[in-house]
């Protein structure tokens, strides 16, 4: 399995529209919180074209139906820095988790959950409604 | 309507009375407060109008209205959140339900909420929380998160500073959530 470069990508899809203000442009912490699992679901995006991100995206949201409203794209390495861990987590291909959340405590969840937005940047997918 | 209060300029530190008159207008609050009613005022105070009285009364009235405004309208953003969220996997992840309990512990917490500080933007977490976030930079931010077993989470960030943990959600919002968002206004007055 392939180690991940702190400069690379790391998508969160956005397939909610609570998770992210239009008005301020930014992801809201709820986007991160990783419940029912202890890992936090994302795509490496390193190196790819819009296209490609945004096809990854629907492969998520299309088969529930659901509308792909964006992403939050953090760099391995600013998740590190938080004492997050990255690994691969593959398949489906390109597949990774964000590792290092606390278990049954939700205010430790929660601020770990507030800190991630600050090294994030939100990317919207234009055609969404 | 003519305006029902002016200031006493007369005294030294001028306080609102009556127009036309020099009665205080919060001795008509004192009287009500006191279980006394408009005639027993007027009665005491033939100095001020009837009318005059009922316009301030109907000042009080607009002016609460527009106190109340902002939590008006959490509450029907609440509700919408509700409807969005309470079927399972809301969020493509595999969410939790934002479940009735929830609802009712949120609309709860709004209505605690004292109206002389910032509202909150809303939003479900997909642990089943309803949560309320008062953001104003990436690193001045408090967030609470409001569960259907009436447990508040919060977490906030003032720069290097952190703070998080889980306080009981009762008939008073709790003494450290107000403080942390009182302090995140502060900051941001200070800027």
């Amino acid at each position: 399995m392939r180690s991940i470069a702190p400069e690379e990508a790391r998508a969160r899809f956005l397939i909610s529209s609570r998770f992210f203000s239009r008005g301020s442009n930014r992801v809201k912490a709820d986007a991160f919180i990783p419940h029912p699992f202890l890992e936090l679901s994302v795509f490496r995006t390193h190196g790819l074209a819009e296209a490609e991100v945004w096809s990854i995206g629907d492969s998520v949201a299309r088969p529930q139906g659901r509308t792909l409203y964006g992403r939050a794209e953090v760099l391995a390495e600013a998740v590190v820095k938080l004492g997050f861990g990255v690994v691969p987590a593959e398949p489906p291909p390109l597949h990774a988790h964000i590792t290092g959340w606390p278990a049954d405590d939700r205010g430790a969840q929660r601020i770990r959950a507030v800190e991630l937005p600050a090294a994030a940047r939100l990317v919207f997918r234009e055609q969404a409604p | 309507m003519k305006t029902p209060i002016a200031l006493d300029a007369g005294s030294p530190s001028p306080k609102p009375v009556f127009a036309g008159t020099q009665v205080p207008a919060d001795a008509f609050i004192t009287y009500i407060r006191d279980g006394k009613t408009l005639d027993d005022f007027l009665r005491d105070f033939p100095v001020v109008d009837r009318q005059v009285a009922l316009d301030f009364l109907d000042t009080l009235v607009r002016h609460t209205t527009v106190l109340a405004q902002p939590r008006a309208e959490m509450l029907d953003e609440l509700y919408d959140i509700y409807l969005d969220c309470r079927e399972r996997n809301w969020d493509g992840y595999g969410a939790e339900p934002i479940s009735y309990d929830a609802y009712l512990a949120a609309q709860k917490f709004i209505e605690a909420w004292p109206l002389n500080l910032p509202t909150a933007e809303i939003s479900a977490a997909a642990n089943g929380e309803i949560s309320f976030e008062w953001y104003r930079a990436p690193d001045k931010i408090v967030s609470v998160g409001v569960s259907g077993d009436r447990i508040l989470s919060y977490a906030s960030i003032f720069g290097p500073h952190k703070a998080h943990g889980t306080e009981p959600l009762t008939d008073e919002i709790p003494a450290v959530v107000t403080a942390h968002v009182q302090r995140l206004t502060l900051l941001q007055n200070a800027k």
